[in-house]
């Protein structure tokens, strides 16, 4: 009988088993919808190939996949404790695991593992655009640079394009915080405080702009996403472990009934 | 041993407490009856010893180690018959496989037996069975897991006759003097041959907490006609044959507890309890 009440790998292998094997359908119609996404898509832009630059086709790929991934890494993780919020609840929280081998098991399937998914049925994807273009006629195909993608190197200045695995794991965190503290519909109401959060810190930079900078403020799009491009590493690796930690503390103290 | 000590729980600030300073224990061995009325806090109380909710005050603990902490090595010894389930797309012998892991004395053999009784077939799909089936399933591993603390809410609710029976008898021969069982029940009358503890809650407080040894050492349960009987009866109704009467043991024969009428008592008439069971001159549970 395991007595380290904090952490035992054999508890974490049987925590990560029962979430795998109890929720198995809803995990392979995910993979197999994200699989189907991504081919779609490659089809739609291989069948555009000959319309486009090439350089931009590329680009415009690269960011398809980033957008896609970055979806569905949100969803997935605003759908990790489900069953937390439900009637079997009392069971959930009962089960004779340490909430960080709990929230170590979600994290491992909602991150690294969702993150390989989504590589791998990009790289299926991009293998279908290139194929398409190439039915289509069309001579010059850029593949997708993946090994940029996953190093988080990037030229664009669009914000999707700026996307690094590692900014979509610290805007995932906040869905994985979410999916603890919001019973039902946590994925629309962790969109509906990040959109809230991001308007306030927009109003707030935007007034002090305007007040002590005398800079005129504008309220295009891309104003509104652009500095979100050019948030330094730390700042998001440090975001993303604050939102991992709150919802471990979450996890700890949750109960049958919603408290804040 | 389960302990709780001076628990109290409201489900928001400043709300009337649902549990309010509620103490008591249950030694091994033992089958605790927990009745009381609708809405009076049973569900809540087995979910405050659990460790699913946190109380505003006190503390329960199996073994000395505060549930509310949920520590692996407490919660492997202590298993949750919810009243309501929500089960996953696995045959029962898949979700046995894959939860009883988690507790050390986890039992196949029990398992099957428990199967066996409530003529279940482990290959059977958990999403795909009714509520009663599915409660069978669950109250089958529950038993198999062997811990020293099973708390069931309403256990009996959906099942048939039949299932009923075998409940009771999977509960006997299942009850080891390591084990405690915490039985939340409305339904009495289901019960009432496997309960030797009562918690009867009313109000937000215990009103009665005995074993019913105890109780028919206090209490006789007679149906008579006599008016003299009546005139002495701490509470009576009428049913069929006479009328069913709690009178105060005086000549020290006991009678078998009927426990509708001991908890209708306890709910309408809570000093006639107080004043037989916990005035000062009188002993107290024996057992304690």
């Amino acid at each position: 009988m395991e007595r380290n009440d904090t952490f035992s790998l054999v508890r974490f292998g049987l925590v990560l088993r029962k979430f795998l094997v109890e929720n198995r359908t809803q995990l392979l119609l995910g993979a197999a919808l994200l699989l189907v996404v991504m081919l779609t898509c490659g089809a739609f832009l291989g069948f555009q190939a000959s319309e486009d630059i090439a350089e931009d086709q590329m680009e415009l790929a690269s960011e398809w996949i980033r957008l896609v991934s970055a979806a569905v890494a949100c969803i997935a993780a605003s759908m990790m404790f489900g069953s937390y919020n439900s009637r079997g609840c009392v069971t959930a929280l009962t089960l004779p695991a340490s909430a960080l081998e709990v929230f170590l098991s979600r994290w491992v399937v909602a991150v690294p593992m969702l993150l390989l998914l989504c590589l791998v049925c990009a790289m299926a994807g991009e293998a279908v655009r290139v194929s398409v273009g190439s039915m289509v006629g069309e001579e010059t195909i850029l593949r997708v640079p993946f090994a940029d993608i996953v190093r988080g190197d990037n030229t664009s200045r669009s914000f999707i394009g700026s996307l690094s695995p590692l900014k979509i794991m610290a805007l995932q965190s906040f869905f994985l915080l979410g999916s603890i503290v919001w019973r039902g519909r946590a994925f629309a109401k962790t969109v509906g405080a990040l959109f809230g959060l991001g308007l306030l810190l927009y109003l707030v930079s935007a007034g002090v702009s305007v007040a002590f900078l005398y800079v005129r403020a504008r309220l295009p799009f891309s104003f509104f996403f652009s500095p979100l491009s050019y948030v330094p590493g730390w700042v998001v690796y440090a975001v993303m472990l604050f939102n991992y930690i709150l919802a471990f503390m979450r996890l700890r103290e949750a109960e049958t009934i919603q408290r804040w | 041993m389960l302990s709780v000590n001076n628990l109290t729980f409201s489900y928001s600030r400043g709300a009337v407490p649902v549990i309010n300073d509620v103490s008591f224990s249950i030694e091994p061995g033992r089958v605790c009856g927990l009745l009381g009325r609708n809405g009076v806090g049973k569900t809540t109380l087995l979910q405050l010893i659990a460790g699913a909710l946190t109380p505003a005050a006190g503390w329960a603990a199996l073994s000395g180690v505060d549930t509310r902490r949920r520590l692996p090595s407490v919660m492997s010894e202590l298993f949750v018959v919810p009243d309501r389930l929500e089960l996953p797309a696995l045959s029962i012998s898949r979700f046995a496989a894959v939860n009883g892991g988690f507790y050390p004395r986890f039992s196949e053999e029990a398992m099957a037996r428990c199967l066996d009784m409530f003529k279940l077939d482990a290959s059977l799909r958990l999403d795909r069975l009714s509520l009663g089936q599915q409660k069978k399933a669950f109250i089958s591993f529950a038993v198999a897991c062997n811990t020293s603390l099973l708390l069931m809410d309403e256990p009996t609710d959906g099942l048939d006759i039949p299932s009923k029976e075998a409940f009771r008898r999977i509960i006997a021969e299942n009850m080891t003097d390591e084990r405690s069982i915490v039985i939340s029940t409305h339904q009495v009358r289901d019960l009432g041959q496997l309960l030797d503890h009562v918690l009867i809650l009313e109000g937000n407080g215990i009103v009665l907490d005995a074993s019913l040894s105890h109780v028919a050492e206090r209490l006789k349960f007679i149906v008579s006609d006599s008016r003299e009987l009546l005139g002495r009866a701490l509470y009576a109704r009428p049913s069929f044959g006479g009328v069913e009467m709690v009178l105060p043991n005086t000549d020290g024969s006991e009678t078998e507890v009927e426990l509708e009428m001991l908890f209708s008592l306890a709910v309408e008439r809570p000093d006639v309890i107080r004043t037989q069971f916990y005035t000062p001159n009188m002993q107290n549970d024996g057992e304690k």
